[in-house]
């Protein structure tokens, strides 16, 4: 490989270049090329950055807001304690772990890419499992215990975390806390019920995230099936199903989420199943449409006549050249999930009032008495705009390195 | 001696690009007069192309520039002209045809509304006249049912129509140069006989020239007046057409015709050039084809420094120290206005 | 093209149905029962009330049967062929009704004498079902008839009378909103191209990025609580489609003594500023995006190097040569924006309180109006297959390569 894999800079229109094409020698490695190549973009980058951000906030949130104080002291005992543990669910704490796994194999960059996903699942199996049998379920918090705790001068010292709120935190022990614009007691002012905006807002990172990459991975795995048998097989099979999928773009994707959040109940897991299961067609058509054109290429014919097996073809052989633009519109339907999420809660329709999200925070900016509660519309609408943009630029980024045609003109 | 029709005259072309110039066109002369055909030989990425554009001024700008040079139509410099008054030379009295004829015709358009536009913005006809014009545009070209044509929509036609197409239109308006860019590449060897044949044709009827653009030597035997042979943005060498093919001096050159088969040859095996067409962003110092050349043994010149194009003989310029008596030779423009003794096919034509 | 219109539209007869049957059977096997969602758990004032109640429901909407065949109800209800009813006072029915009541009766006795009662016994009595039912297609009798798109349980009205009430609001929306966005975005997308590589091509396509990330729900609390708010500027009203005094106004702007009247039409446009901005703002930024990309796909293409070396003004080239053929791939994306549309207009109608067709899915959804909801979903289901049918049509007359049969 004497030529770098890429001479785009000498392809202009009217005058092909003298050099000799690029020595791919794996598809894949110019899969690796693209991406590489994405994330040397600006906008890919902000996307990155701010994308790691929400992560790292919304995985540590209990850690940085929170009711229960990070550090007290009694004065009683002198014993020193830290109410926050207490306060941790399971949940949390494999998620700190497989975050900090992550993490840390980026940075190391010793594995492969299969390893590090064993090694990430098998951290956050290990974290999760002694977390699920020692942490017993708790009782319904009470918030303002450690509040009154304090103002009675039980504690010597006590260290609190960034943003001293629970999301669900009501705090019932001061008047008049509801519907408070920003102060230097709630930074980002408080909702309808009085609970910190910014305490719930960090937590909703959590939903956000977890929704559009669960949704997108139903999908795309679901479409790459889907779309791999129909371009495979093609005839009587391909034509039912795009039947099928056609079917199901026929029907407005929020309506049908509306019906399933109605009728069978609000969950965070149904809706990210939902999500995944009317998303799938838009990849299903993209890996079709490659399938039906690569399986009359010469390489497909020449692994057929090698007699490998159905699987190696297309797996090892079909699939690598077709996902590219799989992956660009994973990107945008995470971006798209989040909207929907956003949308549904937003809608009355979304999560409970204990699972805060931005959509659900949206809402309040109007309800509950007179008047524009501007900063509960200004904070959540940022955050999910800021989120939807990440992705999206992130998606062109992806765009822009994958097809030769655009990277011609730049 | 006549003057020529069209002079290139040390044309340099670079296009920016994010790392740095590239330049696929340098020093480039050329020469073609009226009746004349001007063949223009290379590997593709050569610069024939860009240079073909260039004397239209169809390379987009940016990213391409013009650094350097005259191309001087008719006694005018083209690269001084304004947009419009090249507008109204495009089509006009230049006027070109490409590779691909199944993609340079718009898919959504009739081919009578094709030939029509140009027509109309050059001759100032318009209506039954412009249509009439068309048709007769379409017959020359050898289109049966010309009218019928007209209303047709280029996918209801083969790759030999189309190009037949492009070539009515290219000459509906008379044009003075016809520059042609490889126009049988993309077709079957049958139809290219055809529409080079048909260009002769129509080439002896219109006293027109023709800059032919292309790689295949066959094709340039039969029916260039001069060559002009380009290696890596150079011309390397340029004579006329009997000249070239029996006395090549150039080791290109030579490389080039030794990897043709000549039938009833008693060779077994086809000589290649070793070794690939550098890229335009890693050219080689000194003579570009040095690290490909069979004469440079070790020799200090030839990779340090750039040959230009010298008269080596009389009517021949060559790019290359290892030329006998190139060191000596006059440094002259090249200008041939030779025209072919015997005509390929027809062997008929006979001129000065 | 008469022929190829109507296979066109016979081909949409299956997704109909598919559609219309998924929707139907999420509702049917929902966990929530409809009698569940109907009838509010407590507050029965008489004895017996809710029993009454909930047979009543049962009957309407024929729930005995299993769900597929409520569907095939439903359709033979709204279908204007199919088969006639079998109405109330049919003797087979009154037989039946009297032989089912029987039954019940008895049943109920028995239950109680085994201590069942209350909703359990009503619950075990309605599962004994002697056809035929009122309201049940009569298969014997095929028939071309009116098709009937059923009541409204929660405004007990015609769902005829309720949609042909919403669709004109949304479709006003709609029909405003598009043609500006569509506008915008080729003016601009072709600008984009002209200038392309420029500072000003890279900020216009930041900018209609993040215009198409930025969420309805956000930009609609937004501008209505910034805009439409005594507290900040006041500029646009904040709810519904007209004033209350509209319907006394002329309907041209005039200037009277008391100063400039607006207007019944100029009344109208006010109230629909903003959410004509909000449905049109992502369609519009992600459009201009596609018709830049789409243009300069063409203007590199050979064809175009073909229009300039005739010698056309660059003009010209644009806009006959590139511009004309890049409309084909920007006529099958528009088609596809079309369900896109609809989860537009449910939020933008809920923002704005408009009554129009986006208010009425979530109203009749979060009731469980079953007859209301089905027959908005089909109306939004037709006017996208609609919507395709043109981008078919237009397809059909951008491109001579694509062929009626």
């Amino acid at each position: 490989m004497t030529n770098a894999p890429s001479s785009s800079s000498s392809q202009q229109p009217g005058y092909e270049p003298a050099a000799t094409p690029p020595q791919v020698t794996a598809r894949r490695t110019l899969l690796q090329q693209t991406l590489r190549d994405t994330f040397t973009r600006p906008g890919a980058r902000i996307g990155v950055v701010w994308i790691t951000i929400l992560a790292t906030v919304g995985i540590f949130a209990p850690l940085l807001a929170n009711s229960a104080p990070l550090l007290i002291k009694e004065k009683a005992t002198g014993a020193i304690s830290s109410p926050v543990l207490s306060t941790l669910r399971p949940s949390d704490i494999t998620l700190a772990v497989i975050y900090v796994v992550t993490i840390t194999l980026l940075l190391w960059k010793r594995f492969s890419l299969g390893q590090s996903i064993v090694m990430i699942l098998a951290a956050g199996l290990l974290a999760f499992l002694p977390s699920f049998l020692l942490i017993k379920s708790q009782d319904a918090p009470v918030y303002e215990r450690y509040r009154l705790n304090e103002a009675a001068g039980q504690y010597e010292w006590v260290v609190r975390t960034i943003v001293p709120f629970s999301p669900n935190d009501r705090v019932n022990d001061v008047s008049g806390t509801k519907l408070k614009s920003p102060s230097g007691r709630h930074w980002l002012g408080t909702s309808i019920f009085g609970e910190d905006v910014l305490s719930r807002m960090m937590y909703a990172c959590r939903v956000a995230l977890t929704i559009g990459l669960i949704s997108t991975g139903i999908a795309v795995t679901i479409g790459i099936f889907v779309g791999g048998l129909m371009g495979y097989f093609a005839g009587v099979f391909d034509l039912l199903a795009m039947r099928c999928i056609e079917i199901l773009e026929a029907i407005p994707r929020l309506i049908l989420l509306l019906i399933i959040t109605v009728f069978f109940g609000r969950s965070l897991y149904l809706m990210m199943t939902v999500i995944g299961l009317i998303g799938w067609t838009a990849d299903a058509r993209f890996i079709r449409a490659e399938f039906l054109r690569l399986r009359n290429l010469d390489f497909v014919a020449a692994a057929k006549a090698l007699g490998l097996p159905l699987r190696s073809i297309i797996f090892k052989h079909m699939l690598p050249n077709g996902i590219a633009p799989v992956l660009v519109n994973a990107s945008f339907s995470v971006a798209g999930a989040i909207l929907l999420e956003s949308t549904l809660s937003f809608l009355g329709l979304g999560l409970g009032a204990e699972d805060p999200s931005w959509g659900q925070l949206l809402n309040q900016a109007r309800s509950g008495g007179t008047g524009f509660n501007w900063w509960i519309a200004t904070f959540p609408g940022v955050a999910i705009f800021f989120t939807v943009f990440s992705y999206v630029l992130i998606g062109e980024a992806m765009r822009d390195a994958l097809d030769p045609k655009l990277r011609k003109r730049e | 001696m006549p003057e020529p029709l069209l002079q290139v005259r040390d044309l340099n072309v670079a296009f920016e690009t994010s790392r740095g110039d590239v330049r696929p066109v340098r020093d480039v002369n050329l020469a073609i007069y009226p009746g004349q055909t001007l063949a223009v030989v290379g590997e593709s990425g050569c610069g024939k192309s860009v240079t073909a554009m260039s004397i239209l001024q169809l390379l987009p700008k940016p990213p391409a520039k013009y650094l350097s040079g005259q191309i001087f139509f008719q006694g005018r410099d083209l690269l001084q002209l304004g947009e419009s008054e090249m507008r109204s030379i495009r089509g006009k009295d230049i006027a070109m045809i490409f590779q691909e004829p199944m993609t340079s015709l718009n898919p959504v358009y009739t081919i009578g509304d094709q030939i029509i536009e140009a027509v109309t913005l050059h001759q100032g006809k318009s209506g039954r006249a412009a249509s009439t014009i068309a048709e007769a545009a379409l017959a020359d070209v050898g289109i049966a049912d010309p009218a019928r044509r007209l209303g047709e929509y280029p996918h209801q036609m083969s790759g030999g129509m189309r190009q037949r197409v492009m070539i009515a239109m290219a000459l509906s308006c008379q044009p003075k140069l016809l520059i042609a860019d490889e126009p049988t590449t993309a077709l079957d060897v049958t139809i290219q006989a055809q529409i080079l044949e048909l260009l002769r044709k129509l080439q002896k009827e219109r006293n027109m020239a023709i800059m032919l653009i292309t790689h295949d030597l066959g094709v340039v035997a039969e029916n260039a007046d001069s060559v002009a042979v380009m290696y890596a943005s150079r011309v390397v060498e340029t004579a006329t057409v009997e000249e070239l093919f029996d006395h090549p001096v150039h080791p290109y050159t030579e490389g080039l015709f030794k990897s043709i088969p000549k039938l009833g040859a008693d060779r077994h095996r086809l000589d290649t050039i070793p070794g690939t067409v550098p890229n335009p962003q890693r050219f080689p110092g000194g003579c570009k084809f040095h690290p490909r050349c069979h004469r440079m043994q070790g020799d200090q010149t030839c990779s340090s420094v750039e040959p230009n194009l010298r008269e080596v003989k009389q009517k021949h310029w060559a790019s290359c120290h290892r030329i006998d008596g190139y060191q000596t030779a006059a440094v002259t423009v090249p200008s041939i206005s030779h025209k072919r003794q015997v005509t390929a096919g027809a062997a008929t034509e006979v001129s000065a | 093209m008469a022929r190829y219109l109507f296979r066109r539209i016979l081909l949409f007869l299956p997704t109909i149905l598919g559609a219309t049957f998924i929707v139907f059977m999420l509702m049917a096997l929902s966990p929530i029962s409809i009698i569940d969602a109907l009838l509010p758990p407590s507050g029965e004032i008489r004895p017996g009330e809710r029993a009454v109640k909930e047979a009543y429901i049962e009957e309407r909407y024929g729930l005995n049967a299993p769900p597929p065949v409520q569907y095939l109800r439903w359709l033979n209800n709204i279908s204007p062929v199919g088969f006639k009813k079998w109405e109330k006072d049919d003797p087979q029915v009154v037989t039946a009704k009297a032989e089912e009541t029987q039954l019940r009766e008895a049943r109920r006795l028995e239950l109680a004498a085994n201590g069942i009662t209350g909703r359990e016994a009503d619950r075990a009595v309605r599962q004994i079902d002697i056809t035929p039912n009122a309201g049940a297609p009569r298969l014997s009798r095929p028939a071309i008839k009116k098709p009937e798109l059923g009541y409204s349980y929660i405004q007990s009205r015609p769902v005829w009378e309720m949609i042909s009430e919403a669709l004109p609001v949304t479709l006003t929306i709609q029909v405003i909103a598009l043609p500006t966005a569509m506008t915008i975005a080729l003016l601009s997308g072709i600008w984009a191209a002209r200038h392309r590589g420029g500072a000003w091509d890279i900020g216009l396509g930041t900018f209609l990025l993040a215009l198409s990330s930025l969420p309805v729900i956000w930009i609609g609390v937004m501008l209505i609580g910034f805009l439409a708010n005594v507290e900040y500027v006041r500029l646009f009203p904040a709810a519904g489609l007209h004033s209350v005094t509209s319907s006394a106004m002329s309907f041209f702007p005039q200037f009277t003594d008391a100063g400039f009247q607006p207007g019944y039409l100029l009344d109208n446009l006010w109230h629909l500023a903003l959410p004509v901005i909000c449905v049109s703002y992502g369609t519009m930024a992600y459009y201009s995006k596609l018709t830049r990309t789409s243009l300069l796909e063409t203007l590199g293409a050979d064809f175009v190097r073909t229009a300039r070396a005739k010698g056309l003004a660059e003009r010209v080239v644009l806009f006959r040569h590139a511009f004309r053929t890049s409309l084909i791939p920007l006529i099958t994306v528009a088609a596809s924006f079309l369900p896109l549309l609809v989860s537009g207009s449910i939020v933008v109608e809920t923002i704005f309180s408009i009554n129009g067709m986006g208010r009425l899915v979530i109203e009749s959804l979060y009731r469980n109006d079953r007859e209301l909801f089905l027959s908005v979903s089909l109306t939004i289901l037709i006017l996208q297959l609609i919507g395709y049918l043109l981008a078919d049509i237009a397809y059909v007359i951008a491109d001579p390569r694509v062929s009626y049969d």
